[in-house]
């Protein structure tokens, strides 16, 4: 009997945990390091806080888990530098991809994310329609 | 200068700044040609990230993301050979 095609998903999870340190380390913000890996608004809202470094990991975290959920969802290899993470009204993260693959801008990602002074964490979903 | 002293140059480069700048304070095993570095946790997605710059800033290269992949990065000699091959 011919085996069954194992179904395609259309639901992943990604999550990332990141030290704060790790980017206390590379401040300031006006440096090479986080020109490649933040978007400029993501620079701005994280440099608008008192301790930024805790918030350029927990935006790291956040692109990380959606990179991973995104990456195991569709065919094609995505950079992490592609997704940008912003905030609405209320201060809730959102994240969005930024770049040209037509099959992962159908992609819809939601995202969580959580820190202490030490270490930031975020867990995304992403879901490709039907 | 001939192949192999290319070779160990970028060699030695990526090696010294794995190590110096990387693998700082990590309990992370010695690193030799064959150490298994994202198996063994010494590269994660951000200092991979951290590498590809270095990388590019040092050898005058430019990484693309469809070559931001394991396998360019799972060992020191895989980054070697990864580098060699973009300087041409």
């Amino acid at each position: 009997m011919p085996m069954a095609k194992e179904p395609r998903a259309w639901i992943q999870i990604g999550v990332d945990i990141e030290r704060v340190e790790r980017f206390r380390k590379e401040m300031p913000p006006s440096g090479h390091f986080f020109s490649t890996i933040f978007t400029k608004r993501e620079i701005e809202y994280c440099v608008s806080k008192v301790d930024p470094p805790i918030h350029f990991a927990g935006t790291f975290a956040a692109k990380e888990a959606a990179h991973k959920a995104v990456n195991r969802l569709t065919t094609n290899r995505i950079l992490i530098t592609s997704f940008e993470v912003t905030h609405g009204k209320d201060g809730a993260p959102n994240v969005s991809y930024t770049g040209k693959d037509s099959e992962t801008k159908k992609v819809d990602i939601k995202i969580s994310v959580s820190h202490t002074t030490e270490d930031a964490i975020a867990i995304a979903l992403a879901t490709l329609p039907s | 200068m001939t192949e192999s002293g290319s070779t160990s140059i970028i060699e030695s480069s990526l090696k010294n700044y794995i190590v110096k700048e990387i693998a700082v304070g990590s309990d992370s095993p010695p690193i030799g040609d064959d150490t298994k570095l994202i198996e063994s946790g010494v590269l994660d997605s951000l200092s991979i990230l951290k590498l590809v710059m270095f990388i590019e800033e040092r050898f005058g290269v430019k990484v693309g993301a469809d070559e931001v992949v394991p396998e360019n990065f799972e060992t020191l000699g895989a980054i070697v050979e990864f580098v060699r091959q973009k300087k041409g």
